[in-house]
């Protein structure tokens, strides 16, 4: 089980990156108008 | 009164509220004149010179007195907003402050004779907590940026709370010994590393908060919470780095992110709510359109400028799909207006040229030119966002208890918490500190505090959807308890637009395509009179006259009428007396007195007792003796006026509700008892519940009367004959088009002039009370349940942030069911 020595800071280092991503996305404002997304399919243009 | 600021071309835009001078204070916090002041924008001349009646209830205040709003940031719980409500009223020449948690502002009276409020904001400043002037346009709830935050700190501790269990379910699983410490120590790493983010991102509010007790001595309930993950990280981190002799000992990481994961997510749906709730005033509020087109006098074009810089009398243009951002008068052009906002009623209604259009409301199809009427905060609109502010500070007496009890009760907590961890010192220090940090979460009393705001910020704001203004919030405790329905007739039940359905005069009934001069000089004469008043009858006859005669408001030559007149009275409940020199100037062979100058001649408007001094009575035919309005004047009867009096629609299906739900029903008219009865048998009400002929104090004792018998009454009116009675009843509710004064002074205003807002308005509150009685029997089991095990050491840490993230959200899921349409609807039995 020697592996996990890598594995458990690689997760770690993961969930870092997980939280970059979740920043870049808030920080685009892709969590404002969620309902938006379902209509834009309706939406003229 | 309106707020002025002055804006040249160039920064027709900029409105950034943080750039605000202090030295413009006045400008920016929109004082409120006391209603008395308030002048109104058709105002007839001589309304507020001899309405005596009005005295007993009117409203008094000395000249250098303003109101003032403040936007206060930093509050965090109930418990901050005592803490405001204690600085401000302290500082010299604040005479009153009231604070809204929920809508994170305040309203302050003071007198000119104090310090200026921008010393307030130092004051403030010294307790942790940052003021600025409330602009009305500004919103109130959180903007984007501190959205994005609440929802990022959120997420953070969600993603490492479940990383961290990941690392965690490993340890609870294994069988001591299967885990080589080498594999403990890396687990535990790991957790620490992942912790870190949770304690910088996501704890951020909690330190500053706890900061900022401490540096103002004393605390608030962030500041157990911030105890608590302080001590749980600093114990896990000490078992984690202190070598591996402390492996013994366990590490809370796992508690730790998900008792603040829990406490996010119950923060994050109050927030949900409360913009749900002051949302609709958000909506109202952002609706508001920054910009105008003004025609510019100098060259005749259309200009865009600041909504702030426009006066009443300006010609604007306002585009289809476009807010109209004051009252105005349309001049030209026919359009589709939707007014849903202010009145609850979604249907469009057509406006064309001299029809009025309300600020906020949309304009659906065509451009329209417009002249303003009202601007700022005289406009309807503004008046309703006094309306729902003033909701939010008038706290329901269960509310002011709750924040009361909470400040002790928090030191308590921590005492108890302390006393726990000497308690349990002696079986691990570790243990005993984790005991003491389940027992501070645990006794947290954040459901308490949040059971009846919660609940009564929902009804509110869903009622406000519907047009109907809840301005104390305390008035839905009461309207749970009325037993007694008190409605007026004229207005109230019956439609506000009525007309005139015959003119008798003592040459025949008026025919208007042939009148005669004497009938034309009668009609003038009675325009003339009743344009001066406020009454529902005079209003009837203002307009419909103007209309029978070709004149359209305002006009000069329709104002004229009334300068034949002069001292003009109003003696409620009988009609108009005024001096006029009609006849004697026009009629050449009226009685002049010795001097040469012709003598006065008295007029009187209204009911027939009232003019009976004047008329002799063989004069009247019998058709003319049941008509609702006489004008009688020096040579005896002049006219008479028939109404017609049409019944609101939805009044009997109102009266059967109230009945159905075992409400006392009463009918108060100061009209004559035929009209009263007639109105009655419509509806289906019993004669013993009407009455007629009732002047504002026989109202008065009526209300009086009822409220001896032990019971809760509930008075529906417009303010104009039953102002006392409005004051005296225990719930006062402004129907249809209510003189301003009851509009501003009453409990609730229901703007959608239906009826059947009364029971909607009775199921409602009842439901509202249900919950919050079940909400807080709730958070208080919780809390008497869970302290004695948390005490004993039952209650793991994580567990306790479970219990309490849980009990506020279900106190918020509970109460939010108040905020649907569902909740509207009343059970009506066959």
């Amino acid at each position: 089980m020697d592996i996990l020595f890598l594995l458990i800071p690689l997760s770690v280092a993961l969930v870092l990156a997980i939280l970059g991503g979740l920043w870049w996305a808030i920080q685009g404002g892709q969590f404002e108008a969620l309902e938006h997304e379902g209509e834009r399919i309706l939406e003229h243009d | 009164m309106t707020s002025t600021i002055q804006v040249d071309a160039n920064q027709a835009f900029d409105n950034d509220p943080h750039c605000v001078d202090w030295s413009s204070w006045r400008e920016f916090s929109n004082p409120v004149k006391p209603p008395s002041q308030q002048t109104h924008p058709s105002s007839p001349a001589g309304i507020n010179s001899k309405s005596s009646w009005l005295d007993s209830s009117s409203v008094k205040t000395p000249p250098h007195e303003w109101t003032t709003a403040l936007k206060i940031e930093g509050m965090h719980c109930a418990a901050c907003a005592l803490k405001v409500e204690e600085t401000l009223q302290s500082i010299k020449g604040v005479l009153q402050a009231q604070v809204s948690y929920t809508a994170n502002t305040a309203r302050v009276r003071w007198s000119t004779d104090g310090p200026t409020p921008a010393s307030w904001a130092q004051a403030l400043e010294e307790v942790g907590y940052r003021a600025s002037p409330l602009n009305n346009t500004e919103p109130q709830t959180l903007t984007v940026k501190e959205n994005r935050l609440a929802l990022w700190r959120m997420l953070v501790s969600g993603f490492c709370m479940m990383q961290i269990m990941m690392y965690s379910v490993p340890t609870y699983l294994a069988k001591p010994g299967e885990i080589t410490p080498d594999m403990q120590m890396l687990l535990r790493w790991a957790s620490w590393v992942l912790a870190l983010p949770i304690l910088f991102f996501a704890c951020g509010p909690f330190w500053t908060n706890a900061w900022r007790d401490l540096k103002a001595q004393r605390i608030s309930m962030d500041f157990p919470v911030a105890l608590g993950i302080a001590i749980t990280f600093l114990v896990s981190t000490w078992s984690t780095f202190s070598g591996p002799e402390m492996l013994s000992n366990d590490v809370y990481f796992d508690s730790m992110s998900m008792f603040v994961f829990f406490l996010l997510v119950g923060r994050w749906f109050e927030l949900k709510l409360k913009e749900q709730t002051t949302g609709s005033l958000e909506a109202l509020m952002s609706k508001m359109p920054q910009s105008a087109e003004k025609l510019m006098p100098q060259t005749g074009l259309y200009k865009r400028v600041n909504v702030s810089s426009l006066e009443v009398g300006d010609t604007i243009r306002v585009l289809a799909s476009d807010v109209f951002p004051c009252d105005a008068k349309v001049l030209q052009g026919q359009s589709w207006v939707e007014e849903a906002l202010l009145s609850g009623e979604s249907k469009p209604l057509s406006k064309g040229p001299g029809d009025q259009v309300l600020a906020g409301s949309h304009n659906l199809s065509q451009t329209l030119e417009l002249k303003v009427s009202q601007v700022g905060q005289d406009t309807r609109y503004a008046q309703i966002i006094e309306l729902m502010m003033q909701a939010s500070f008038n706290k329901p007496v269960m509310v002011r208890i709750a924040d009361q009890v909470a400040k002790p009760f928090l030191w308590a907590v921590l005492m108890a918490a302390s006393f726990c961890a000497f308690f349990w010192w002696d079986e691990g220090p570790t243990h005993a500190l984790m005991i003491a940090v389940s027992v501070l979460i645990v006794t947290c009393p954040c459901a308490l505090s949040l059971a009846a705001p919660v609940a009564l910020l929902a009804s509110a704001g869903n009622l406000a959807r519907r047009g109907i203004y809840i301005r104390n919030l305390h008035s839905l405790e009461v309207l749970a308890k009325t037993q007694t329905v008190l409605f007026d007739k004229t207005g109230t039940l019956t439609q506000d637009k009525q007309s005139i359905e015959q003119i008798i005069t003592p040459s025949g009934s008026v025919d208007l395509a042939n009148i005669e001069p004497q009938q034309l000089q009668a009609l003038q004469c009675a325009l003339g009179l009743a344009q001066t008043s406020w009454h529902p009858v005079s209003r009837i006859l203002t307009s419909d006259l103007s209309l029978k005669l070709g004149l359209n408001e305002p006009d000069r030559q329709r104002a004229s009428f009334s300068t034949w007149f002069t001292d003009i009275q109003e003696i409620s409940g009988q009609g108009l007396h005024a001096q006029g020199q009609l006849l004697s100037s026009l009629h050449p062979l009226a009685p002049h007195s010795s001097s040469g100058r012709p003598l006065s001649k008295i007029y009187r408007l209204g009911s027939l007792s009232f003019c009976s001094s004047l008329i002799a009575p063989s004069t009247i035919p019998d058709q003319a003796l049941n008509a609702h309005v006489h004008l009688a004047g020096p040579d005896g009867w002049m006219a008479s006026f028939i109404l017609s009096e049409d019944i609101r629609e939805d009044a009997q299906r109102t009266l059967i509700q109230l009945q159905n739900m075992s409400k006392a029903v009463f009918l108060l008219s100061g009209d004559r008892l035929a009209a009263v009865s007639q109105v009655a048998e419509q509806i289906g009400l019993n004669p013993e519940h009407q009455t007629a002929q009732m002047s504002p104090a026989d109202k008065l004792e009526f209300v009086s009367s009822r409220q001896a018998l032990g019971e809760v009454v509930a008075t529906v009116g417009d303010g104009f004959n039953d102002l006392p009675a409005m004051g005296k009843t225990d719930v006062s509710i402004a129907f249809g088009k209510a003189i301003p004064i009851t509009q501003a002074r009453a409990d609730v205003v229901v703007l959608s002039e239906k009826l059947w807002a009364v029971p909607v308005l009775l199921a409602l509150s009842q439901k509202t009370m249900t919950i919050i009685r079940q909400n807080l029997l709730w958070a208080a089991f919780y809390n008497l349940l869970c302290v004695p095990l948390a005490v004993m050491g039952y209650f793991p840490a994580w567990a306790a942030g479970l219990g309490m993230a849980t009990s506020s959200l279900w106190v918020v899921f509970h109460a939010s069911q108040l905020a649907k349409e569902s909740a509207l609807i009343v059970p009506t039995q066959s």
